[in-house]
């Protein structure tokens, strides 16, 4: 059979347009709902992520803020805020740039590409360098908190190593499990997927 | 008009031209009825999106076949990942041959584009996108301006991909 054949089987028994003027009106209403409530639901995805950060960091803030007014050492809380306040920044910073890029989709094929292969690099490093601009800075942010309790809490020098070492131990397990599960997906997932976009732009490209 | 009723016009009259285009994309990118009929939509929503950043200088066709093919190259991840998990170690053969068709869409594609389908979906992305948009009808330059290549270069990679899918193509009569 040849390729013009296939040409006119290709097209053979397909409506070119989507339905009649109504059938059109509600798909397109179906179409713009659902990017809405997909666009809601990125947002809200956006807005958790860094939730949890801006709630620790409004939470030592506000310790910070009862022992300065009580005259009595602050210094340790308001580190512990700032260096959560930074990792929820960071968050919402990388999120609204992540959102920006993504947007058009009418670029070239091999343009789309290069974008979806540089997120996917982007994503790849969010997850291998967790330590560095999320766990470390939420961890320091802790060990302030726990720094504060061992130098000026009253209770006895025992009772404080126990609370130290209760809130130092829970932190490391979570810590550790978040770190090695963004490395399973990093090292799995997402290397596979990157590595098969590159494939497709090799492919495009020729 | 404001912009989003105007961008519904837009969708509306690109649907009523061009629907077509989206449907028949779908089908070569997905093998079973609920993933088209979920690219399908993935393509829609994305054609949504990408009004605001449409520019009157651009063929509309052109920009459909990008925003779709696009969508249609990102969008696998998600449909491998559920068919990993379906069933695992299945290799791309098996799940191009494993095309389940319900019967509205057997009676709007004949038997014959259900095996060219299938034989485009064992080619290489690339190359499935050269062939997509050649039986769609599209110019050698056009082609070029969708997939980002020189229009010399869609020639010779046009050439080597329809040797490779009549290779398949005649693999397949053989076995039938």
């Amino acid at each position: 059979m040849s390729f013009e054949k296939w040409q006119q089987a290709w097209h053979e028994g397909s409506a070119p347009g989507a339905g009649d003027g109504a059938a059109l009106q509600r798909l397109v209403h179906e179409v713009r709902g659902k990017a809405r409530s997909f666009e809601r639901a990125i947002a809200w995805r956006d807005a958790r992520e860094s939730f949890g950060a801006l709630l620790v960091a409004a939470v030592f803030g506000w310790v910070g803020w009862l022992n300065w007014s009580a005259g009595r050492p602050s210094w340790t809380c308001w580190i512990a805020a700032a260096l959560a306040f930074a990792v929820a920044a960071f968050l919402l910073i990388d999120r609204f740039r992540a959102r920006r890029s993504v947007r058009p989709r009418g670029a070239a094929v091999s343009a789309e590409l290069e974008r979806a292969i540089a997120e996917g690099r982007h994503q790849y490093w969010l997850l291998t360098n967790v330590v560095w601009w999320y766990l470390l800075p939420l961890g320091s942010s802790v060990g302030m908190i726990v720094l504060h309790v061992v130098l000026y809490s009253p209770q006895s020098l025992w009772l404080r190593a126990a609370i130290a070492s209760a809130m130092l131990g829970v932190t490391l397990v979570l810590y550790v499990a978040r770190w090695r599960m963004n490395l399973r997906v990093a090292n799995g997932e997402l290397r596979s997927w990157i590595a098969e976009l590159e494939d497709r732009r090799r492919q495009v490209a020729g | 008009m404001n912009t989003n009723a105007g961008n519904e016009a837009r969708l509306a009259a690109w649907l009523a031209q061009h629907g077509a285009i989206v449907r028949r994309l779908s089908r070569v990118y997905a093998t079973d009825a609920a993933d088209r009929q979920d690219l399908h939509q993935e393509m829609l929503i994305q054609l949504w999106r990408s009004l605001p950043s449409f520019r009157e200088q651009a063929r509309e066709s052109t920009w459909i076949y990008r925003v779709c093919l696009n969508t249609a190259l990102t969008w696998k991840r998600a449909w491998q990942r559920r068919q990993a998990l379906a069933a695992p170690g299945a290799c791309a053969r098996a799940e191009a041959g494993a095309v389940r068709t319900s019967p509205a869409e057997i009676h709007e594609h004949s038997q014959q584009v259900e095996v060219l389908m299938s034989a485009m979906r064992e080619l290489p992305a690339g190359e499935c996108s050269l062939l997509v948009l050649a039986l769609e009808g599209v110019s050698h330059r056009e082609i070029g301006e969708v997939l980002g290549m020189t229009e010399n270069h869609v020639g010779v990679a046009l050439l080597r991909a329809r040797r490779k899918l009549n290779a398949l193509l005649q693999e397949t009569n053989d076995e039938l």
